[in-house]
C-alpha cells in the first residue's frame, strides 16, 4: 500500500500531484502531518514540496479547468478530510481527460463529492464570519477557533476589509496555525502553537459581560426553540462563544 | 454599571421588532473601518432560534403614543431611559470590533415629538459615521410623522430604513393605535421609496453620488393581534412589494405584552401562522406566485398543517404532472419540495443527459413531496399522484414529525427553516 505525506500547504499538494503523474502512481492515501496516524498503511513516504513542480501543475490546471472550476478545486482541498487528497487526484484526471464540461457533471460521484466538499467549506467559513469572537489583547485583537475545515484562507479577505485599521489574529487551535493581519499590510498565515494564547486587556471583561447580558435578554419568552437555535449554531462552536453561559458549554 | 442598565432596558424594549437582516448593503461606503457584506452575516442565535445580526436597541423608550400591543406605550409602568449619542456609539464600536454584531438597528419611542426623536437619532448615527468613520451596516427606523427633511438626512446616513405598518388594516390601527393612521405610515414610506429611486438613478450615472439607504426599506406586520385574515395580509404585502419596492416584509407573531381588553387573549404566540406567512412571502418574492394564487376569497387563510406551495399544488392538479426534462425553470419552482437550488441543479444536469428519478436523487433533489408532481420517461410519462385520491395525496404531503413536547403548540416543520434573516 502506498501512503504519502506532504507538508500540508497547497503548493505541497500540487507537488504531490506532480509526483503521482510522473511516477504513474495513484497512492492509497495522502495526508498532511496532522492527519498521519500510523496504522495498517505503515509509515508514510514523504513527498517534498518543489516550487517548480507546483507551478507546472498549477499552469496545467489553469489550462484544463475553468476559472470557477479551479476555485472549486482549491476550496474542496480546504476541506482537509480523510480522503480529500485522493478525491481531488481522481477529480483532476477526470476533468483533464473528459474536458471542462465534466466539471458540471453532478451525476458523477467524484464531481458531486467535490461540489459538496466546496459547499461545506464555504458554509463553515460563512458561518464563522459571524461566529468568530475577537477579544482585545495588548496590541490588537485575538480570536481562537476550532473549525471542522481549513477556513483561515477564506476568512482573510473578509476580516481585512472589515478591520483595516487594527492588528488582529485568528488562531486555528486544531491545526496550530494563525491568520495574522497588520494595518496596511496583507494578511498571512503562519504556524502558532495552541498553547500560545495571549492575555486579555483589562477592559475586556466589562464588554463581554455587557454582550452576555444583551444576548440573554434578546430571547423572547414564549418563543423558546432550542432545537432551532442549535441547528443554526451547533454545539461544537459554543466553546469559543462569549455569550454562551459556561455551564451550557460542558453539557 | 449605568450602561448595562440602559442597554438592558432599551434592548428589552426593542426585541419585538423582528427584522434583523444585514443583507443588501453595499461595499461602496467609504469610512475608516467596517463594511457591509452584501450577503449579510448572522452573528449569533438566541434561545428562540432567531438570529442576531445587528445591535437592536431603542434610542429612548419614552413614548407619547399609547399603542395597545406595545411594551413602551405611555400608559405602561416601565422605567424610562435614553442613550446619549456617545454612549450608543461607544457600545456599537466595542461590539463591532469584537465581531459580535454586523452593525446597528436603531429604533426609538416617540419622545416629545417625531422630529425631536429623529433629530436625536440622527445625531447618534452621524457621530458613528463621521467621527468614528464607521462604514458598517445601519438600519434606522423612520418615525411616522417626521418631517421629510429629517427623513432625507437619515436616509443619507443609513443603509436601510423602515416604517412599521404593524396592523394590516386602518380599522385595527384606529382601534389599537389611536395616534397612528394608515396615512401617517404610508407617507414616510412613499417619501423614502422615491428618494431611494432618485438617488439610485443618480448613482448609476456617477459612482460618487451620495448613497441613500442602499439596502432599501422594509416593514413589519403583527400577526394575530387583530382579526385580519391571511388574504388581507398577503394582498397588502404584494402591494407593498410591487408599489413600494420593499426589500422585506417581516411578520411578528403577537406576543401578549399587556392585558388590554381590546387585544385577543392568546395561550401562545401564533408561531405556526407566522411561519406559514413567511413561506407564502417566499412564494411571492422568489417563486413567481401572486397573492391571489396563494389565498383567495374561497380560501382566505393559509392551511396551517400544510405548506402553502403544497396546498396550491393540491388545488391545481391540472398544472401537473411536469416532465422534469422539459419543464421551464419557472414551472419547476412551482413543484412542492423543489426550491431555487434544486431547480438550478436540474436545469444544469439535464443539459448533459435525460434525467430520471435516480438521477434527481443523485444530484440532491429531495423527492419526498416532489415525486407526486413529476412524470419520468421510464414510467411512460405516468403521473404517480393520479393514482392517489386528493385526501391520500394530502396525507402524503403533511410533515412527518409533529412533536408532542409542547402540547398545544406544533413544532415548526423541519423541511423549511423560517428564514428570519438573509
Amino acid at each position: 500500500m502506498i501512503f504519502w505525506r506532504y507538508d500540508g500547504t497547497f503548493e505541497g499538494f500540487l507537488s504531490l500531484l506532480y509526483a503521482s503523474w510522473s511516477r504513474r502512481i495513484l497512492p492509497a492515501a495522502a495526508a498532511p502531518p496532522w492527519r498521519c496516524r500510523r496504522g495498517v498503511l505503515g509509515d508514510p513516504e514523504d513527498i517534498s514540496t518543489n516550487p517548480s513542480h507546483s507551478s507546472r501543475v498549477w499552469s496545467y490546471l489553469c489550462a484544463k479547468f475553468s476559472p470557477l472550476g479551479r476555485k472549486r478545486f482549491y476550496r474542496a482541498w480546504l476541506q482537509d478530510r480523510e480522503n480529500t487528497e485522493i478525491l481531488l487526484l481522481r477529480y483532476v484526471s477526470l476533468v483533464a481527460n473528459g474536458g471542462k464540461e465534466m466539471e458540471k457533471d453532478l451525476l458523477s460521484p467524484v464531481v458531486r463529492q467535490v461540489w459538496e466538499a466546496e459547499r461545506s467549506v464555504l458554509r463553515e467559513s460563512h458561518r464563522l464570519e459571524g461566529l468568530l469572537r475577537f477579544r482585545k489583547i495588548a496590541e490588537g485583537y485575538y480570536a481562537s477557533l476550532e473549525p471542522d475545515f481549513r477556513v483561515l484562507p477564506l476568512l482573510g479577505d473578509h476580516f481585512a476589509a472589515r478591520y483595516p485599521d487594527m492588528p488582529w489574529i485568528v488562531h486555528d487551535l486544531k491545526r496550530e496555525e494563525a491568520l495574522v493581519f497588520f494595518p496596511s499590510r496583507s494578511w498571512r498565515i503562519g504556524p502558532l502553537k495552541k498553547e500560545d494564547i495571549p492575555r486579555n486587556s483589562p477592559e475586556e471583561e466589562n464588554w463581554q459581560a455587557l454582550w452576555r447580558e444583551y444576548y440573554r435578554i434578546m430571547g423572547v419568552e414564549g418563543r423558546e426553540n432550542p432545537e432551532l437555535m442549535r441547528r443554526f449554531m451547533p454545539r461544537r462552536y459554543w466553546k469559543h462563544l462569549v455569550e454562551v453561559p459556561e455551564e451550557k458549554k460542558d453539557a | 454599571m449605568e450602561l448595562m442598565k440602559k442597554l438592558t432596558i432599551l434592548g428589552e424594549a426593542a426585541k419585538y421588532d423582528v427584522s434583523c437582516s444585514s443583507s443588501g448593503g453595499t461595499s461602496g461606503r467609504r469610512g475608516a473601518f467596517g463594511n457591509a457584506s452584501p450577503a449579510g452575516v448572522c452573528h449569533t442565535w438566541t434561545s428562540d432560534g432567531r438570529c442576531v445580526s445587528l445591535l437592536k436597541v431603542l434610542y429612548s423608550n419614552e413614548c407619547i403614543n399609547n399603542c395597545a400591543y406595545c411594551v413602551n406605550r405611555c400608559s405602561a409602568d416601565v422605567p424610562r431611559v435614553s442613550f446619549t449619542p456617545e454612549e450608543l456609539a461607544e457600545i456599537v464600536m466595542a461590539f463591532y470590533r469584537r465581531n459580535y454584531i454586523e452593525g446597528l438597528f436603531l429604533s426609538s419611542g416617540v419622545e416629545r415629538s417625531p422630529d425631536y426623536t429623529t433629530e436625536r437619532m440622527i445625531r447618534a448615527v452621524a457621530l458613528l459615521r463621521h467621527r468614528y468613520g464607521f462604514a458598517g451596516y445601519i438600519h434606522a427606523k423612520a418615525i411616522p410623522g417626521t418631517s421629510p427633511e429629517l427623513l432625507y438626512k437619515m436616509g443619507l446616513l443609513a443603509d436601510r430604513m423602515s416604517v412599521n405598518i404593524e396592523l394590516p388594516s386602518e380599522k385595527s390601527l384606529v382601534r389599537l393605535a389611536p395616534q397612528k393612521s394608515r396615512h401617517s405610515v404610508m407617507t414616510p414610506m412613499e417619501k423614502i421609496r422615491s428618494a431611494i429611486q432618485a438617488y439610485g438613478e443618480e448613482r448609476r450615472h456617477s459612482p460618487r453620488a451620495p448613497l441613500f439607504a442602499p439596502a432599501g426599506q422594509s416593514t413589519q406586520l403583527i400577526v394575530g393581534a387583530s382579526p385580519e385574515r391571511d388574504l388581507q395580509i398577503l394582498r397588502l404585502c404584494e402591494h407593498l412589494y410591487r408599489w413600494y419596492s420593499l426589500k422585506r416584509v417581516y411578520y411578528s407573531a403577537f406576543v401578549p405584552v399587556s392585558s388590554n381588553p381590546l387585544l385577543p387573549q392568546l395561550a401562545a404566540p401564533p408561531l405556526l401562522r407566522e411561519h406559514r406567512l413567511y413561506q407564502a412571502d417566499w412564494m411571492l418574492r422568489f417563486y413567481g406566485f401572486s397573492a391571489e394564487e396563494i389565498v383567495s376569497d374561497a380560501y382566505p387563510d393559509l392551511d396551517q398543517d400544510l405548506d402553502p406551495k403544497s396546498s396550491w399544488a393540491l388545488r391545481h392538479p391540472d398544472f401537473f404532472p411536469l416532465d422534469v426534462n422539459r419543464a421551464s425553470y419557472e414551472e419547476l419552482l412551482r413543484i412542492p419540495g423543489i426550491g431555487v437550488l434544486s431547480a438550478k441543479r436540474i436545469m444544469q444536469a439535464r443539459r448533459l443527459r435525460r434525467l430520471d428519478a435516480e438521477h434527481l436523487k443523485k444530484i440532491g433533489v429531495v423527492l419526498r413531496r416532489a415525486r407526486f408532481f413529476l412524470a419520468f420517461p421510464e414510467e411512460g410519462g405516468r403521473f404517480s399522484s393520479l393514482l392517489l385520491s386528493p385526501e391520500k395525496l394530502r396525507k402524503e404531503l403533511l410533515p412527518r414529525k409533529i412533536s408532542r413536547e409542547h402540547p398545544g403548540q406544533k413544532r415548526l416543520p423541519l423541511e423549511d427553516p423560517p428564514l428570519l434573516s438573509s
